[in-house]
């Protein structure tokens, strides 16, 4: 058995005729029997028989989560509620939840993409899948049983089980694949370092961990913890849940299922696409979902895609790692600048720390950005000036390169700057007047 | 094999296609289910050369063909079984089986073209016992099942890659039925690429790896044959209702 779904391995050219032809029927379908769509195109003026191409799909408006939010709760569904067999819904932590139904077919379409997800980490009939995902009304971890049984594997639901009983299970059943969030994967992991368990105890060699956004740092401390290969997926209860995209065995960025899934990514101000590879925001058009069609849905979540092909030999687009929310950027002088971006050049530059902060002030009405770094651990020494001067230019340099704006880095001592406890941290300090 | 983009066409001032985009992958069955008038019909049409789109395009085997005239989209490698057989009454099961060889033996010369027309027509028979059984007679007295498996055998002598099918059930009795879609099988299995047209839902949705629904001049729904079949609009369309009586249904609090 092939691994690897041929339509995963479709040639662009097929591909591309597909997502045309499926998004022209969802539109169609859309418009329909969803008023909000009807009423939302009429007042906007476009016409969907001019939806020609994939390019044509950016003359829509876009659907955000207020729109969900305010069809609540079954204003979106394309179909009648009795072809609905399920029903999730988002946290509603910030507001009204949304809604999701799924049809029959929707959620064997899913359980086929989130298949993908598992085959793609190598996970296969004789792995026993713990689910530890909390359960109740999101998506997460029935998607994941549902795939995790098509392919054979033996499920054990672990949902709201505590982190004592998590591993007992994990341990006595010689559970093999964790599935999860990263957060409770660590919570786990320090959990086991506690007890004295070494994660050699269990026979963990598979971590298939979405729902939050977490960086390659915490997932070296997750491998570390738990000896086993940490594998990120992405999905979002509005869009479908788990399956919108994931990482294979090559882990350098997540595999969008784009016979499913038209990702777009736009620069979150002016609403226009980003030239190819640049962050902004993921904008998603389900082209299958048949019990709640989404087009053009903005995510919040920042990514980019990735050019080149991948060598696992999908030919299916890769997106990178999703490195926060929209709400995080910061706008310097009319340009666009996500965190993540300074972050990734911290990574890069040896001798400091990815721990940093961003001051921004406006002086004689120039805004001016200062980021603050910490020198590193291994750092010969904080007092050899020249040194530090150097280690400086050299930062200085590796932001002037990747951020196209004028910036002023300085260092400070190791662990000058706040650290991050799982929760989210203030690393941008505004300072200009409002 | 087929690949459409943004069919439009019509008659007159009745625009029957408004924007019909599809393709079908060499070797499979692919099936376009939905109502009378939906534009099935015009569809294939189209695809064939019979009617010319007034916008968009078609390719076949990745060359453009869009306006093409069906005799060169049949040389091509496309061919057309239409809707109702179109047979030859008066002639016999033979003698219209020629007559569907006719390029063939005009592209190898006199000779040549009869020998490799007489192997073509023994594959037919091969295809279609039936048919070498009642070679000489008239194709006007054949049985509706026998004329549907002459009009297949006709077309397959132009040596097509791709077969497309007009209503190839219309008319026949459910156990004559059974046996063009076992024929249309056959035919996938020898290796040809098939579209067709169907009335009967559920029984070309058994047989076809995909399908389209169609609707107004418009394909609303692309999936397998079994997903269409388990999709309730589609089996609330096969069963002839609207959408609009779907909406008064519709329990939306």
């Amino acid at each position: 058995m092939s691994a690897i779904d041929p339509s995963e391995m479709m040639e662009r050219e097929d591909l591309e005729q597909v997502q045309v032809e499926r998004l022209q029927a969802t539109l169609r379908r859309a418009c329909q029997n969803v008023a909000f769509y009807r009423e939302l195109y009429a007042r906007s003026g476009v016409d969907i028989e001019e939806v020609r191409s994939l390019e044509d799909l950016a003359r829509l408006p876009f659907t955000t989560k207020e729109d969900l939010r305010a069809s609540y709760p079954y204003g979106m569904f394309a179909v009648p509620l009795k072809d609905i067999v399920r029903i999730h819904s988002t946290s509603g932590t910030s507001g009204k939840p949304v809604v999701v139904g799924y049809t029959a077919n929707d959620i064997s379409a899913w359980t086929g993409l989130v298949a993908r997800i598992l085959r793609a980490a190598g996970v296969t009939e004789h792995d026993l899948a713990q689910i530890s995902f909390n359960s109740n009304l999101s998506s997460a971890a029935l998607g994941l049983q549902y795939a995790a049984e098509s392919i054979g594997a033996s499920v054990i639901p672990a949902s709201g089980e505590s982190v004592a009983r998590q591993v007992t299970v994990m341990r006595d059943y010689k559970t093999t694949v964790l599935v999860g969030t990263p957060s409770y994967a660590l919570h786990i992991a320090s959990y086991l370092r506690e007890q004295r368990i070494h994660p050699d105890e269990l026979r963990l060699r598979v971590g298939l961990f979405g729902a939050e956004s977490w960086s390659e740092a915490m997932r070296e401390e997750i491998e570390r913890g738990l000896h086993l290969k940490a594998y990120d997926n992405y999905g979002l209860t509005e869009v479908i849940g788990p399956g919108i995209a994931f990482e294979c065995a090559e882990r350098d960025g997540l595999h969008v299922n784009e016979d499913h899934f038209i990702m777009e990514v736009i620069d979150p101000e002016t609403l226009k696409p980003v030239p190819r590879g640049r962050e902004g925001e993921l904008v998603f058009t389900t082209i299958t979902k048949q019990g709640i069609p989404l087009i053009r849905y903005r995510t919040g979540d920042v990514s980019a895609v990735i050019e080149g092909d991948c060598p696992c030999g999908r030919k299916l687009a890769r997106m990178r790692r999703v490195s926060g929310r929209i709400d995080d950027m910061v706008i310097v002088d009319g340009v666009n600048i996500f965190p993540s971006q300074i972050e990734e050049v911290l990574l890069k530059v040896e001798g400091i720390e990815p721990h940093y902060r961003i001051i921004l002030d406006r002086v004689d009405g120039e805004d001016s950005v200062e980021v603050q770094a910490e020198i590193s651990e291994d750092f010969p020494d904080l007092d050899e000036g020249a040194k530090v001067s150097a280690l400086r230019m050299r930062l200085q340099s590796a932001l002037d390169e990747a951020l196209g704006i004028r910036t002023r880095a300085t260092l400070v001592e190791r662990r000058a700057l706040e650290r991050s406890e799982g929760s989210k941290l203030k690393r941008v300090v505004d300072r200009r007047p409002k | 094999m087929l690949r459409a983009r943004n069919l439009e066409a019509g008659y007159g001032d009745l625009k029957v296609l408004k924007g019909v985009s599809l393709h079908v992958a060499p070797g499979e069955i692919v099936a376009i289910i939905g109502a009378n008038g939906a534009g099935k019909t015009t569809l294939l049409s189209c695809l064939a050369g019979l009617v010319r789109p007034t916008s968009g395009s078609i390719s076949l085997k990745g060359g453009d063909v869009t306006g093409r005239r069906p005799e060169r989209m049949l040389s091509a490698g496309c061919s057309l079984v239409p809707e109702g057989r179109k047979l030859f009454a008066p002639m016999t099961v033979r003698e219209n089986l020629e007559l569907g060889g006719y390029a063939i033996r005009r592209r190898y010369g006199a000779r040549a073209g009869r020998k490799e027309s007489e192997a073509d027509m023994e594959k037919v028979f091969a295809l279609f016992p039936r048919l070498a059984e009642r070679e000489r007679q008239l194709a006007g007295t054949l049985s509706g099942g026998e004329q549907q498996m002459l009009a297949i055998g006709r077309s397959l002598m132009a040596r097509p890659e791709l077969v497309m099918l007009d209503e190839p059930s219309m008319g026949l009795a459910p156990l004559v039925i059974k046996s063009i879609f076992t024929a249309i099988a056959a035919l996938s299995e020898s290796g040809k690429t098939i579209l067709v047209v169907e009335q009967n839902a559920k029984a070309i949705l058994r047989i076809a790896d995909r399908g389209y629904v169609m609707e107004t001049g418009h394909l609303v729904l692309e999936g397998t044959g079994a997903e269409l079949l388990s999709n309730k609009d589609v089996q609330r369309a096969y069963l002839g209702k609207e959408y609009s009586s779907i909406d008064e249904e519709r329990e939306v609090p």
